[in-house]
């Protein structure tokens, strides 16, 4: 248990020094306002689990992305809750550490190697080396029943 | 979910998980993204187009205060949604409603609010907390809630709508089917708003989940570096 805090507080850290270019602009709000994130763009993007953190308010996704010069740059993905994941079928070992994934995301506006995946981007989504994806779609509401779902 | 409604002790059963039904998504911002929601969310005001909300000066000049770049709403710090925001999150709520009391479990920030159904009235000078004071009756098939001693802080939507302390919330709910809840809130404020007014909006029953242990304080970093201070 000890060893798992220690782990955290240095991950919270380094969250911490890839969040704080963003929040120095004065745009990143967890849950409302604006967002520092370009939720109009889908980026691919393709790389090695570094960490994956399962924490509220928001999980975040680490994974090691080589760029188009061949250096390899630690990227930083903020998800939802764990509850949110948890309703999408996801859980907290859903991600392993060394763990090739694509990652369908919003990047950040600022070119930093941080981005947003999450329920409410449809189309954003982890994608396995054998092809199976977890996306962030709420599977408890029974839309296929649901005459009055829009 | 189109289903019939059980009943216990002769009145519907509202017991369940429920969240806001999604609207369609139009284009804009949604903030970091959790599922889609209620307008009312957003703004509270979202009815009545841009000059025309029925705000009082103080009322207008709250959502000024609340709108300075760098100030941090309560929620962002990981203090409680008030009423009916937290009926209007993302996240889910779970309804568990016995002879005596109604319970509203909310899973953000795994906070309850209990409807006293037993006939007592309000309290006379309460203790003014986050989610108020509830007492309900049923007006036929329809829970009414009526809540007062709210302490002012929390946050009407995610703009920043704010209420004063002698806001007056009435909630009537009524279970339209099995998987759907039809809510109105009307709101009254006289410190900030020129007159009451109503929102409707539909609850969905989530059938095959629960609500979720949510404490947003274990990980919230975003706060601390913005700069200005927590909005009040």
């Amino acid at each position: 248990m000890i060893s798992i805090k220690t782990t955290r507080m240095k991950k919270l850290a380094r969250a911490l020094a890839l969040l704080v270019p963003l929040l120095a602009a004065g745009v990143l709000f967890a849950h409302h306002g604006n967002t520092a994130y370009d939720e109009t763009a889908r980026v691919r993007i393709k790389g090695t689990v570094t960490e994956f953190i399962w924490t509220n308010p928001h999980s975040q996704i680490y994974l090691d992305v080589k760029d188009s010069s061949g250096k390899v740059v630690n990227w930083g993905v903020e998800t939802n809750s764990p509850g949110i994941l948890t309703r999408a079928g996801w859980t907290r070992r859903s991600l392993k550490a060394g763990e090739e994934i694509t990652i369908i995301l919003c990047p950040a506006k600022n070119g930093q190697p941080v981005a947003y995946a999450g329920s409410g981007d449809p189309g954003t989504k982890v994608i396995f080396a054998d092809g199976r994806e977890l996306d962030f779609t709420d599977r408890t509401i029974d839309k296929a029943v649901d005459k009055t779902a829009p | 979910m189109t289903g019939p409604v059980s009943r216990v002790n002769g009145k519907p059963d509202l017991s369940g998980i429920w969240q806001a039904e999604a609207e369609p998504r139009g284009p804009g911002l949604y903030g970091l993204g959790e599922s889609p929601n209620s307008k009312y969310f957003r703004n509270i005001l979202s009815d009545f187009k841009p000059g025309e909300e029925p705000l009082t000066p103080a009322g207008r000049e709250l959502i000024r205060l609340h709108s300075q770049p760098g100030t941090v709403g309560p929620s962002l710090i990981c203090l409680p949604d008030g009423v009916p925001h937290a009926d209007l999150l993302p996240e889910p709520f779970k309804i568990i409603q016995t002879p005596g009391e109604i319970l509203f479990l909310y899973e953000v920030e795994t906070i309850f609010r209990q409807i006293f159904t037993d006939g007592r009235t309000h309290p006379a000078d309460p203790s003014p907390t986050w989610l108020g004071y509830s007492v309900g009756k049923w007006d036929g098939d329809t829970l009414v809630v009526d809540t007062m001693g709210f302490n002012g802080m929390s946050w009407l939507d995610a703009r920043g709508t704010g209420h004063s302390e002698d806001m007056r919330v009435e909630e009537r709910f009524h279970r339209r089917d099995f998987g759907h809840m039809e809510v109105t809130a009307t709101i009254t404020d006289p410190k900030i708003f020129t007159k009451p007014f109503t929102i409707s909006f539909v609850e969905q029953l989530l059938p095959d989940t629960d609500v979720f242990e949510h404490i947003c304080y274990e990980n919230e970093k975003d706060a601390g570096h913005l700069p200005g201070k927590a909005g009040r």
